[in-house]
């Protein structure tokens, strides 16, 4: 990425968001924080003040000798949930800030799933590759995903399905698709897949302005970014129309598979501001509360 | 349709090079998209996706190019073709002679009347009826379909002689003040319709006729010598039998053998020369009967002879040959008055023996002439035409004389013309001769220039001749009599062949009697308070015009041939309006992007 996304001001931006907000999905896995098998953990992952209710028994008494406060220690055995971001990572979410906002997006929900104290671990998906960053941890390790984030590039094309079967998920979690979803198949498969893997699984669809209200006229010749394909057209207000009727047709089919496997879906577009698509297109569709 | 100038249509070179310039226009700009997913499914629903079906699909290609084609009609100047309905039919019939030959069950003409008939019920908008015979007249202009089909109907032949192309100029005149009208001949013979908008129903085609073309007669040994002139119009030869009638009276009958498309001459003796009227007839019957009757009158036609002695008076002579029936012969001689005449017009003289039958005409006379009694000369003045029976048509008519002889009026004569108290002009019957005499030297006078000079000298010459009868022994079917009624005459009427009876009006010089299309004998006859003058003619068809074939070009017989013109309506206004509408909805497309 040459543009530097990640600078200072989103990351105070960022803060803003995160402190406003927390993922429902996550709630059920921190209820199974509580349990005893969890407290056996010996993986540390990071201390946290004691408050009523937490097991005492997990006191860290050393921190407490050295600070005089209570902490407990935290273990990663102990969260359930996995965060997996899957970043769509095609040439054609480099048209219209889609690779913006998604590098963007995947950026604030990792720090919502880190501040959550819940693993966190990004996947760059191409071709039928994916390239995954390490499983992270806490806040320190929110850097970690903004290095990863920043290297990804947007080339080719990708099948989804296949970037996401060729992924091992060895514990419940969560699991987020950022993509245009331009792809014949794939999709249904790969949420199939990521239920059966007990994963909670989001799509978040990304268009373009562009994409979504063509601005063409006249003869044009398209050449997909993807596969150089060409395609002669001439634009009137008919094929305009027809567009728009197929565009329909294809958020709705990814809606319906949503809707069948239980996956929660929400459509942004490329040209929208971050805060909108948390705060409000997140929220509206009860992806964050 | 039709189209005035089809050459315009080398413009629609423009469609092509339409479609051309349509498809040079299509330079696609190349665009990168992300993803050409959506597009492609798009496009597969379309069936868009080559560059012909793009054409095809383009609304705006189509609207030009039909703009193109209305342009170039629009030039091409297309005239739809009517006939009948909503437009003004002039039908045209020909009724001449030769439309009476046989024609299927019917002739000619019948078959015309009933093609006609069912073409005026087809038509809407006016009709006019025109009857073409001796000459073209319009029969009915009127909208009424009903109407027009009963005078139609009521169409009789005319046996007349004329042509078709006479009701050219007139129908050209109609049309001319009617661009919606069309005219259709209904005929046997060809015409050229290339400046009227109109067709022609042929009825013609070779036909079986023979026929008697003419009769005449000189009289040999107190009886009369008859000529008839036969005429076979087939292409094969025949065998006739032509009878002679004599008054009705059957003289002879001949055989002959007439060869195929040639006359012969046939002679008859036997017939009285008392008899009144010859008819010759061709016993078998074809295709065209009208012309196998001829008829020709003995005694109706008599010429009479004038004797003039004068120095030169062309007042006179040209009064005289206001008759084509009298044969004026000049003398300026006194003693070359010899010979018999019926009339004598002794001009400033007379001869020293006046002769003892005719009439007589004194004009200037000089004193001693034994008839009228000259008192000497006086000064004239102005001169007053009397009321008279030869003065007919000109009473209370006044000239001047220069000087004039005084004379008595003598007591066989009444004054026709008097100066004050003298009188200048007398006409009686004198010993059973007709005498006229005018006191005074036409040359010392402006009676000749005055317009009754010809009504008076017509009067007279009629009064002493006895004149008043028709001027020609015989005439075609159709064409006028000049009847020259005499001029005591009142009243008159001809009774036609058939026995119907006419009155005709007399009038000066001559009454023309037009109703002559039944061929035959047609007897006139003038009454006047005293006496009735009975006189003759013969009318007969005109074979010489009518019995030929007159479309030996043809080669299918009793074929029904239509030609038709383009003629109508012009379309440029209609299509104009369609082009506007087509413009507009081009620029409906055009900014909607349809």
């Amino acid at each position: 990425m040459t543009e530097k996304i990640f600078d200072s001001v989103f990351l105070k931006k960022i803060q803003s968001i995160v402190i406003n907000t927390r993922m429902p999905l996550l709630e059920g896995g921190s209820g199974n924080r509580k349990s005893k098998a969890k407290g056996n953990s010996v993986e540390f992952s990071d201390f946290k003040e004691y408050t009523p209710g937490d097991d005492f028994r997990r006191i860290d008494w050393n921190a407490y000798g050295r600070s005089d406060r209570l902490y407990i220690r935290l273990s990663m055995e102990e969260r359930e949930a996995m965060f997996n971001i899957f970043i769509d990572a095609s040439k054609s979410m480099a048209f219209g800030g889609k690779d913006i906002l998604s590098l963007k997006i995947a950026a604030v929900l990792s720090c919502i799933g880190l501040n959550s104290l819940d693993r966190v671990c990004i996947n760059a998906m191409n071709g039928k590759e994916i390239y995954s960053s390490q499983n992270v941890a806490g806040n320190a390790a929110f850097g970690k995903c903004i290095n990863f984030l920043e290297n990804i590039s947007f080339s080719g094309g990708t099948d989804i399905g296949s970037c996401v079967k060729g992924k091992d998920f060895p514990r419940k979690g969560i699991s987020i698709i950022i993509s245009d979803f331009f792809t014949s198949a794939g999709i249904q498969d790969a949420v199939k897949y990521l239920m059966y893997k007990r994963q909670e699984v989001m799509l978040v669809h990304v268009l373009s302005d562009e994409e979504l209200t063509p601005n063409l006229e006249g003869c044009i010749k398209l050449l997909d970014s993807e596969t150089g394909c060409v395609k002669e057209v001439i634009i009137s207000s008919l094929l305009l129309k027809k567009y728009s009727e197929k565009l329909k047709n294809f958020i709705n089919e990814i809606k319906e598979c949503c809707a069948k496997t239980g996956a929660s879906y929400v459509l942004v577009s490329g040209g929208e501001p971050i805060e909108k698509v948390i705060l409000h297109d997140f929220k509206n569709s009860g992806i964050i509360i | 349709m039709s189209f005035s100038s089809p050459f315009s249509f080398i413009f629609l070179i423009s469609i092509p090079a339409i479609i051309l310039m349509y498809i040079l226009r299509q330079k696609f700009e190349e665009r990168e998209v992300s993803s050409i997913y959506l597009w492609e499914q798009v496009l597969k629903d379309t069936e868009a996706n080559t560059p012909w079906q793009k054409l095809k699909k383009n609304l705006l290609l189509f609207l030009q190019i039909l703009c193109a084609v209305l342009i170039v009609l629009c030039l091409a100047g297309p005239r739809i073709f009517y006939r009948g309905s909503g437009k003004n039919l002039i039908v045209v019939i020909d009724t001449t002679g030769s439309m009476d030959t046989k024609y299927g069950e019917t002739t000619r003409l019948g078959a015309a009347i009933k093609k006609a008939e069912g073409d005026i019920k087809k038509g809407g908008g006016k009709f006019t009826l025109i009857s073409c015979g001796a000459n073209p007249e319009i029969i009915i202009n009127s909208a009424d379909k009903n109407e027009a089909i009963s005078k139609l109907k009521k169409i009789k032949p005319t046996n007349s002689r004329g042509e078709i192309k006479d009701a050219l100029s007139l129908v050209k005149a109609l049309e001319s003040r009617d661009n919606e009208s069309s005219a259709i001949f209904y005929t046997d013979e060809e015409a050229d319709l290339s400046d009227i908008n109109g067709e022609i129903s042929y009825f013609g085609g070779e036909s079986n006729n023979v026929s008697l073309d003419y009769i005449s007669f000189s009289i040999q040994d107190n009886s009369l010598k008859v000529m008839v002139r036969v005429t076979n119009r087939t292409r094969e030869d025949l065998h006739r039998d032509i009878s002679l009638y004599a008054d009705g009276r059957l003289v002879d009958v001949r055989e002959i053998e007439i060869s195929a498309n040639s006359s012969k001459t046939i002679y008859f003796d036997g017939a009285s020369k008392d008899a009144l009227s010859l008819m010759a007839e061709i016993t078998e019957k074809d295709d065209l009967m009208e012309d196998n009757t001829i008829y020709e009158v003995v005694n109706g036609y008599e010429k009479k002879k004038a004797l003039l002695l004068t120095n030169g008076n062309i007042f006179i002579e040209k009064a005289i040959s206001l008759f084509s029936n009298i044969d004026l012969y000049k003398t300026s001689d006194e003693d070359d008055v010899t010979g018999k005449y019926d009339l004598y017009i002794f001009d400033g003289a007379v001869p020293k023996e006046m002769p003892k039958e005719g009439s007589i005409v004194f004009i200037n006379p000089p004193d001693g002439n034994g008839i009228i009694n000259i008192k000497g000369s006086s000064k004239g003045g102005r001169a007053y035409i009397e009321k008279n029976v030869v003065t007919r048509y000109i009473e209370d008519a006044s000239f001047n004389i220069l000087s004039m002889k005084l004379m008595d009026v003598p007591y066989w004569g009444n004054s026709l013309i008097k100066v004050d108290d003298s009188t200048a002009a007398v006409a009686g019957e004198y010993k059973g001769r007709k005498i006229c005499a005018l006191s005074f030297d036409l040359h010392n006078s402006d009676f000749p220039l005055s317009t009754e000079y010809p009504i008076f000298m017509y009067n007279i010459i009629s009064y002493l001749l006895d004149l008043g009868h028709n001027s020609q022994p015989s005439i075609f079917c159709g064409d006028n009599m000049d009847i020259s009624p005499a001029a005591d005459v009142e009243a008159g009427n001809i009774k036609l062949p058939s026995g119907k009876e006419e009155n005709i009006i007399i009038s000066f010089p001559a009454t023309s009697f037009g109703n002559t299309y039944e061929n035959g004998i047609y007897t006139l006859l003038q009454k006047s308070r005293d006496k009735e003058i009975k006189s003759s003619f013969a009318v007969n068809f005109p074979s010489e015009y009518e019995s030929v074939q007159k479309n030996t070009a043809k080669t299918s017989e009793n074929s029904l041939i239509s030609r038709s013109k383009s003629y109508g309506e012009d379309m440029e206004l209609p299509l104009l309006i369609m082009l506007l509408f087509l413009l507009c909805a081009e620029w409906v497309v055009y900014v909607h992007g349809y």
